[in-house]
């Protein structure tokens, strides 16, 4: 009988105590990724949370302009270069995480195979910032023209600059 | 079997030449970061570094070069260097800043240029690429700067307005805040705001920040923003919509119907937008019970003057049709736009009735988060009572 009541108890507390390491657990808003303190070139960045469905994200760490965003486990969201402060928002508050975006200015020459003009060029911006894009022919400065993220343009000349705008 | 081993030998040849004038004709260059910014106290030596990328196959040849004010005063670690294919270089600086910088932003430009060596193939252009340094010296006293940011939002929501104060000066700055003036597209005032105040240490950025409910029509509306420190004001103003542009349909008639003859459709729709809608047009498809696509008939396209209704008309020819009832789609069409209604249509002998569904609306996901929240919570429960219980009559017995 004694044996029979130690039994009882075992199982009683053990199931008590998983239940409720469980239930904590699932409480806990938990944030994965990104890491804190990340710094990356990429602008669509990864966010993985748990136990929560909304992230808040703000450029400044009292979150007084802050963007509610609704994700279910995970959502990749585009971020402008720049410093971002995120947390999640669950039965409480996580721990607040910062994340970079460096800007990158990078640009890309294509020679046009099949045109005539010896000097033109697809110009691409493959960088993550708006630039400026100044063309030289022999030194000589004949224009200026911008261009986002990924926009491209044909242009004739011998000495491409880009910088950010 | 020799005719084979050519044909392979110029297929290599080809796919190689091929590589070849890819990679020459293709030169990019890159640069992180775009800007670094140097806040200046006094005169002293400053510190940076770049990080330049060559995302190419071929190795880069490269020279740089500072643009600016104080590019005397730069020292560049390498002014000359060479990139392997595909790799990184970290390159550093220093700025021996003088002391007497006048206020305000001084520009500096670092240009990666290739270098003429580099040329090779059919590529007979240079790619440069520009990270920017920006000196920024405190103006003396009190100055700062503002940016007003407005997140537009739907009917009746909460918009919220935000903004960005650097203090610019040398000076801290005390009980800054900001009224804010709502406007509606005819000039009238329909709302004024204020913010929370906040004080912002000399070379810091803080934001203010208020929020309006939007009990308004829909429309466009610019916020102008007065920003207040001591006795300075810095006038802001900006443009920002209530609502999408929504047209609604409230009724679908088709009046003198005959089966087999030529119906007309009258559309009465609602433009709740507090602007006109150029060019809208309704669009109805009309599916049988295979959901097969029967029939898609526009009506042509009017202008609706702001919060006000128009009727729009487009005819279907209904020879061949039996009568039932038919699945269909109409939308209301305007520039890129569209509004879209589910209805039926019963067809009759003698009539056409459209059967409203409502707008189809997207749910949102249950939260099963917490639906197993709730599981949890009522299984401890029922295991706190059942070791009580089993407590009590294990004392109980014990006793006994």
């Amino acid at each position: 009988m004694a044996k029979l009541k130690y039994i009882i108890d075992v199982v009683l507390i053990s199931c008590s105590v998983i239940v409720a390491l469980l239930f904590f657990n699932n409480i806990n808003p938990m944030a994965i990724a990104p890491l804190n303190n990340q710094e990356t070139n990429n602008t669509n960045v990864l966010f993985e949370i748990r136990n929560a469905d909304y992230i808040l994200i703000d450029d400044n760490i009292e979150f007084s302009s802050p963007e509610k965003v609704f994700l279910e486990d995970s959502l990749e969201i585009k971020l402008s270069p720049g410093t971002y402060y995120w947390k999640i928002l669950g039965e409480k508050d996580s721990e607040v995480r910062k994340i970079t975006i460096l800007s990158r200015v990078d640009l890309t020459l294509r020679k046009q195979v099949n045109s005539s003009d010896d000097s033109s060029y697809e110009v691409v911006n493959s960088g993550n910032e708006n630039l400026n894009v100044d063309v030289y022919d022999q030194e000589l400065f004949t224009q200026s023209f911008t261009l986002s993220p990924s926009g491209e343009v044909i242009a004739n000349g011998t000495k491409f600059v880009g910088g950010k705008i | 079997m020799s005719n084979i081993k050519l044909t392979s030998k110029i297929f290599l040849a080809c796919v190689a030449l091929t590589i070849f004038i890819l990679i020459a004709n293709v030169s990019a260059l890159g640069v992180t970061p775009g800007r670094k910014i140097i806040d200046f106290s006094s005169a002293q030596e400053k510190e940076g570094s770049f990080k330049i990328i060559n995302s190419e196959n071929r190795q880069l040849n490269l020279q740089i070069s500072v643009k600016g004010d104080l590019a005397s005063s730069f020292v560049i670690a390498e002014q000359s260097l060479s990139i392997e294919a595909g790799q990184e270089k970290d390159v550093s600086y220093k700025i021996n800043l003088p002391a007497d910088l006048s206020p305000g932003t001084h520009v500096q430009e670092i240009t990666i240029l290739e270098r003429a060596d580099n040329q090779e193939g059919s590529i007979s252009a240079f790619v440069g690429v520009v990270t920017q340094v920006y000196v920024k010296v405190p103006y003396p006293g009190k100055y700062a700067e503002a940016e007003l940011n407005i997140e537009s939002a739907e009917l009746a929501q909460e918009v919220s307005f935000a903004i960005a104060v650097s203090n610019l000066g040398q000076e801290d700055l005390k009980d800054v805040g900001a009224q804010i003036e709502i406007y509606n597209s005819n000039g009238e005032k329909v709302a004024v705001i204020s913010t929370n105040k906040i004080s912002v240490v000399a070379g810091e950025k803080k934001e203010l920040a208020s929020s309006w409910k939007a009990d308004v029509t829909a429309g466009l509306y610019s916020a102008k923003a007065s920003v207040s420190y001591g006795a300075n004001a810095i006038p802001l103003e900006k443009a920002f919509s209530i609502g999408e542009q929504v047209l609604d349909l409230n009724s679908v008639i088709v009046k003198d119907f005959s089966l087999g003859g030529i119906a007309k459709f009258e559309m009465d729709v609602q433009n709740k937008w507090g602007e006109d809608i150029k060019t809208v047009y309704s669009q109805t498809n009309v599916f049988d019970k295979n959901n097969k696509l029967i029939v898609d008939f526009k009506s042509p396209a009017e202008d609706i003057a702001a919060l006000s209704n128009r009727t729009l008309f487009s005819y279907w020819d209904t020879e061949g049709l039996s009568k039932g009832v038919y699945d269909a789609v109409i939308y209301l069409r305007y520039g890129e736009k569209f509004s879209k209604k589910s209805v039926q249509f019963e067809v009759d002998s003698n009539s056409l009735r459209a059967i409203g569904l409502g707008y189809v609306i997207s749910g949102s996901g249950k939260n099963s988060s917490s639906n197993l929240n709730s599981f949890l919570i009522i299984i401890i429960i029922v295991l706190v009572l059942l070791n009580l219980l089993w407590f009590i009559i294990f004392r109980k017995r014990a006793k006994k």
